[in-house]
């Protein structure tokens, strides 16, 4: 087994670092006073997408990722989107927005919650957004760990797989918290597969694509 | 493809601390959703579904003073579905399931006793592996109002994949102030308890539970009824974050792919995902109309529970396995008067009836909607 047959296309966000298949899009140069990483990431990548203003910063991240991923690739093809499944995990979830909608209700003098914040406050809204933009409509699910978990990641993709509910998957970790964003975003066609894809050889594919990523500059 | 089977089940409510208690106090048309003074919203009175305090802390699973009240809840609903069933948590083979939305939520508040990671939905399914000696990693899923029904299909996929012998899908929440104010602003919650399908409803209310259904590639030991998960998908509608479909496109497409060739005549009944907001009940009729399943007998069973949001999936499933295995449809509480521009035939009151099959329905907010078949066992392939 050749552990690098498995070269599947993907885009990671670690460390102010944009990369699509290990090429840097976007590196930030963070001055006091700065926007948030991601919008000028966003901003600086010529990606127009209104609604991107109004998701809070996971959903933010996680769509940043998938755009870069799925636009001007060879995924880039709507049918395949359609019925792709979704297999997002996250450690934090939605809690940097948690943290803030419990702000807005944290003093009775100061009671407004509000309805915009309050729908981000589930971390499955990231994944909603992804399939809003590439109407995707195929199977969708969201894992928590307390980091990517290539084993739970591929047991459900070899499952999705061998059972013939869907021919590709969208996959991935995407976390946010107190500014700090990461996303690693790839997606896997059933016709890759061969004696290659296994569970070591996914694992080696997340080890030195995303968990190595911060070394690359 | 093997078949999936029940082998164990609990619920913990208002209306029980087993799935027998609540399943008695449902056919007797008892709801569990009660005014409360432990909440308030600006507008004033507050009806919830809430387990009651002195019961659970009584349990004696635990020292309630080191586990939160969702890992109480949680802890206690799987000891009580496999303690005495032969079921062995530690074994190598057995993975546990989470289901939650918003796990430890009620700790986001300052001054919580427990230390800060607690707050992490992976951190509570730590804590429910390491009560158990479980040895393997759980899986946590949270995927809003869906989640426990996309549990149970992840469990059924896993389980035919082969690698584990028995899967304890667990969920739960708890009402906490910050989702009650959260519905409360998106004008969600019902002043008075909810009324799903009913033309005078006005939103949802919560609830809490826990409930834990346990499933096996391994058919049960002998009994009358044999249950089992035999198909479940999901879609997303792919149109809104919040609002469902009008169309009930996702809905609908998830129902196709759970029915698969199989005739909407084997369908006995439709347990709803039902939550009693104009919109969610709406969206639901018009793709059971569209996948030409309006004539068939449909409940919510929230009028009795509540919204139990990461406990939903699960416990109403489980309610719907009993009413195949007790040959009883239960009533759709809070229903009286068509309230959706398609006509449902809602369940008016809870009688005997044989029924083979229950479609299971879930959506939920980021368009995410799941559906699973639950059947007595006869040779479905």
């Amino acid at each position: 087994m050749v552990i690098s047959d498995l070269n599947p296309e993907y885009c990671s966000i670690r460390d102010g670092v944009v990369t699509v298949n290990g090429n840097i899009l976007y590196a930030d140069n963070h001055q006091e006073g700065d926007e948030p990483f991601i919008i000028k990431a966003y901003r600086s990548l010529g990606i127009s997408y209104p609604k991107f203003f109004k998701m809070d910063s996971l959903s933010k991240t996680g769509f940043l990722a998938a755009e870069l991923l799925l636009k001007g690739t060879a995924t880039d093809n709507q049918e395949l989107k359609s019925n792709i499944a979704v297999i997002l995990m996250t450690g934090n979830a939605s809690l940097d927005t948690d943290l803030n909608f419990q702000s807005t209700i944290d003093n009775p003098a100061a009671y407004f919650p509000s309805p915009s914040i309050f729908v981000y406050t589930l971390p499955n809204i990231m994944l909603g957004e992804i399939c809003i933009r590439f109407k995707i409509t195929g199977e969708g699910i969201v894992f928590i760990d307390r980091e990517i978990n290539g084993t739970v990641l591929y047991e459900y993709i070899d499952t999705l797989f061998t059972d013939g509910i869907t021919d590709s998957c969208l996959f991935g970790w995407v976390d946010y918290l107190n500014g700090k964003a990461e996303a690693f975003i790839s997606v896997i066609h059933k016709d890759m597969i061969t004696q290659s894809f296994n569970q070591h050889s996914f694992n080696s594919f997340i080890q030195r694509t995303f968990r190595t990523s911060n070394h690359q500059h | 493809m093997p078949a999936v089977y029940k082998i164990a089940d609990n619920i913990i409510s208002s209306l029980g601390f087993d799935t027998d208690e609540n399943f008695r106090n449902i056919v007797s048309g008892i709801s569990g959703i009660r005014e409360t003074e432990k909440f308030t919203l600006p507008a004033g009175k507050v009806h919830a579904s809430l387990v009651d305090d002195t019961r659970l802390e009584a349990s004696a699973y635990f020292d309630p003073s080191k586990y939160t009240r969702l890992e109480q809840l949680i802890i206690s609903s799987i000891h009580n579905a496999v303690d005495g069933t032969g079921i062995d948590m530690a074994d190598p083979e057995t993975l546990i399931i989470l289901s939650t939305v918003k796990g430890n939520n009620d700790l986001i508040v300052p001054g919580s006793p427990f230390e800060p990671d607690r707050i992490h939905l992976w951190r509570t399914a730590g804590i429910i592996k390491e009560h158990f000696a479980n040895p393997n990693d759980p899986v946590v899923i949270s995927s809003a109002c869906i989640s426990g029904t996309l549990a149970i299909i992840y469990a059924r996929r896993v389980l035919i994949s082969g690698k584990y012998k028995t899967v304890v899908v667990a969920g739960g929440d708890v009402v906490t102030p910050f989702i009650l104010s959260g519905f409360d602003c998106l004008k969600a919650i019902d002043p008075d308890p909810c009324r799903p399908f009913d033309a005078s409803r006005k939103g949802l209310s919560l609830g809490e539970a826990a409930g834990t259904i346990v499933l096996s590639g391994q058919m049960p030991a002998e009994r009358d009824t044999i249950i089992e998960i035999a198909s479940g998908s999901s879609s997303n509608d792919a149109n809104h974050i919040s609002g469902p479909s009008r169309t009930g496109e996702g809905l609908l497409r998830s129902i196709e792919k759970t029915l698969g060739n199989r005739s909407v005549d084997e369908v006995g009944f439709i347990n709803a995902h039902g939550t009693g907001t104009l919109f969610n009940d709406e969206m639901e009729s018009i793709a059971f109309s569209r996948c030409g399943l309006d004539n068939k007998p449909v409940n919510s069973l929230k009028g009795y529970l509540g919204h139990t949001l990461g406990a939903a999936g699960i416990i109403e499933s489980i309610l719907s396995c009993w009413s195949i295995e007790k040959n009883m449809l239960i009533k759709s509480y809070g229903y009286s008067q068509q309230g959706t521009s398609v006509p449902l035939n809602m369940i008016i009151g809870s009688a005997p009836a044989t029924v083979k099959a229950c479609l299971k329905t879930s959506s939920g907010f980021g368009g995410t909607n799941a559906t699973i078949l639950i059947s007595k066992y006869n040779g479905y392939k």
